[in-house]
């Protein structure tokens, strides 16, 4: 049988932040980073929190490693309490957080994974074989006896998730684990947490605002937005909830883009317009996603509108529903999109 | 618990000595800094011979240089523990580590203590540098090579157990806040006036020598004097030991409940990662 390896309910939390209100003056604003979360991963899986900027996916899984404290609600994680059993929670866990942050720029690679193993009770020989491990199975040999500052962006993310490998953990928690990373390097570290699922049994919770990522590593995925859990599933299963829609890409030039999305919106049959910036060959551009019953039909009108209104159409994508449309099918947005909550 | 110790200890030893520059600053500028009123002394008083005079007659001692180094040295051994600790855990704030050790599993106070430990032997090291170096420039040395000098390391080592607590106050102080270096900056000619660094606490308005003496290092530096120089103890020489030794334990006890609720507290507000 399948035990649940984290069971979250009801989780809230509230951020209090001091706001100014003229000299002297200043008033609390209150910020719902997480509104009542019921989430539960099992067993052996990779488990993916795909969510926006501002989310709440750093608040839950600091809850979650126990570095932060709900205001309510309960979470277990390897079958302990995060706040009354916190350190069991740690000793059972491997992390990564913050990236390339959470390392000693002045020791080697060698030496920050020989640091933080000694804080997990290894020492002397166990100590170096288990560093000589993660080493060998990360790929790091080659720069893991020079400091850490030497380091470019990338190596210092595969050391940080070395160093989430250190204990040997049953339970990963990988906060956005290849942002600001090269391809090749990303793909490295996409592979080793499918291998460390596959070969070595272990339970992986992965933040991502990378759909594709998600799609090509979780077995489920939950999407977040506001703080609050929409749906969860499968890949599969969440663009199941589609049913035959499919979404139409459009790439145009950065011009009087505030005029289209209304217009296109307007259209019949489109359920829903979202856009993102992004650069084209180069050129600033949007990216309009539109999620339609049947995009053959619905293309022609697109494209009539666009010439209509003299805006430059770069690229037309027509496309199977993807996790980014069942994110704004569900949010009304794009993944690439910030939603924290203004102050 | 010792393990982790001699991690934290081996971590800190290795970011210092890969960046010796530090190490001519370390010890000179402490005796520099007691050769300012030591050569006011003597413009002040119209020479060397005068100012011995007057410091004997107002202190009851003639080795002023003793006097003063002895000060100075205390000095840089207090603000070094509380300054170095401090700072250490704001850069491990900056640096984004404070959060990584806050996810394992080792006792914080073990990795506090492991760095308190360095901080300590580092600043310990400072203190015997610049009485040997001062020692050596002023010919004092022999004075020192005496009995007694151990009764006064013995006060010293008792003021700085409750100066490590002194100094996880002030750490909580530093994460807690933004402007922590003026806040530092602050407290090292305050300390510096209510420790006594160049002259007798004995001199002092009767208030602000209470308020000194809930410094440890005041009355380890007072006896310490007292004991090569023959001056007067604070009180006497058992009470202060007592006061001392329950500095010992009110000290850290305080520290690490306050280190308790900072702790806490920004796990409620937001993580120490931030401040």
């Amino acid at each position: 049988m399948i035990n649940d390896i984290i069971v979250a309910e009801k989780l809230r939390k509230i951020y209090r932040i001091k706001v100014s209100k003229g000299l002297f003056r200043k008033s609390l604003k209150e910020i719902h980073a997480l509104k009542g979360v019921d989430l539960r991963v099992k067993e052996g899986e990779i488990f993916g929190l795909l969510g926006p900027n501002g989310a709440g996916k750093t608040t839950l899984i600091k809850i979650l490693t126990t570095l932060l404290l709900p205001d309510d609600g309960r979470a277990l994680v390897n079958g302990y309490d995060v706040v009354k059993e916190s350190r069991k929670v740690r000793a059972s866990i491997g992390v990564m957080l913050m990236g390339e942050r959470s390392l000693y720029w002045k020791l080697t690679g060698r030496e920050n994974l020989e640091y933080f193993g000694s804080l997990y009770s290894l020492s002397g020989e166990a100590l170096k074989k288990r560093v000589n491990e993660v080493i060998e199975f990360v790929g790091i040999k080659d720069f893991a006896d020079r400091l850490v500052e030497t380091y470019s962006s990338g190596q210092k993310m595969l050391l940080a998730f070395a160093k989430a490998l250190i204990n040997d953990a049953p339970l990963l928690f990988l906060d956005e684990p290849t942002v600001a990373m090269d391809p090749r390097n990303a793909a490295l570290i996409r592979e080793k947490i499918k291998l460390l699922r596959d070969e070595f049994g272990k339970t992986i919770f992965l933040t991502t605002h990378l759909m594709h990522e998600a799609e090509m590593l979780c077995d489920r995925v939950a999407i977040i937005d506001v703080g609050q859990i929409l749906a969860v599933g499968s890949p599969q299963e969440l663009k199941a909830t589609l049913r035959g829609k499919s979404s139409i890409e459009i790439d145009v030039k950065l011009d009087r883009i505030d005029e289209v999305i209304p217009a296109i919106r307007a259209i019949d049959d489109v359920i829903d317009v979202a856009s993102s910036y992004v650069k084209v060959n180069g050129i600033d551009a949007v990216r309009i996603r539109v999620l339609c019953n049947s995009p053959r039909t619905l293309l022609p009108d697109i494209i009539e509108l666009l010439v209509k209104k003299s805006i430059d159409v770069l690229y037309v994508n027509p496309q199977e529903p993807t996790l980014e449309d069942v994110f704004m099918y569900y949010t009304g947005r794009l993944l690439t999109e910030d939603t924290r909550q203004g102050v | 618990m010792l393990e982790v110790i001699k991690a934290v200890f081996k971590l800190r030893w290795k970011y210092t000595v890969r960046y010796p520059g530090w190490a001519i600053f370390f010890i000179f500028v402490p005796i520099v800094f007691s050769l300012i009123p030591i050569i006011l002394g003597w413009a002040v008083a119209g020479g060397p011979q005068q100012a011995t005079i007057n410091f004997k007659l107002r202190v009851g001692t003639e080795n002023y240089t003793l006097f003063m180094i002895l000060g100075s040295a205390v000095w840089v051994l207090s603000i070094g523990v509380m300054w170095d600790f401090g700072m250490w855990l704001r850069e491990e704030q900056e640096m984004g580590t404070l959060e990584q050790l806050l996810l394992t599993p080792a006792n914080i106070y073990h990795i506090l203590l492991g760095s308190t430990i360095f901080t300590v032997a580092l600043s310990a090291t400072q203190f015997i540098s610049v009485i040997l170096f001062g020692g050596l420039m002023f010919g004092f040395l022999p004075e020192l090579a005496k009995p007694s000098t151990l009764l006064a390391i013995l006060y010293l080592v008792l003021g700085i157990v409750p100066l490590t607590g002194f100094a996880l106050l002030i750490g909580c102080l530093i994460v807690s806040i933004r402007e922590a270096e003026a806040i530092i900056r602050l407290l090292e000619p305050i300390i510096a006036f209510l420790v006594g660094v160049f002259y007798p606490i004995t001199i002092m308005p009767s208030f602000v020598k209470y308020l000194a003496l809930l410094i440890p290092l005041t009355i380890s530096l007072q006896d310490m004097r007292a004991v090569i120089l023959e001056l007067d103890y604070v009180f006497n020489p058992y009470l202060d030991m007592m006061i001392l030794l329950t500095y010992c334990i009110v000290w850290p006890s305080i520290a690490m409940i306050t280190y308790r609720y900072v702790e806490r507290k920004a796990k409620k507000e937001g993580g120490l990662g931030g401040y």
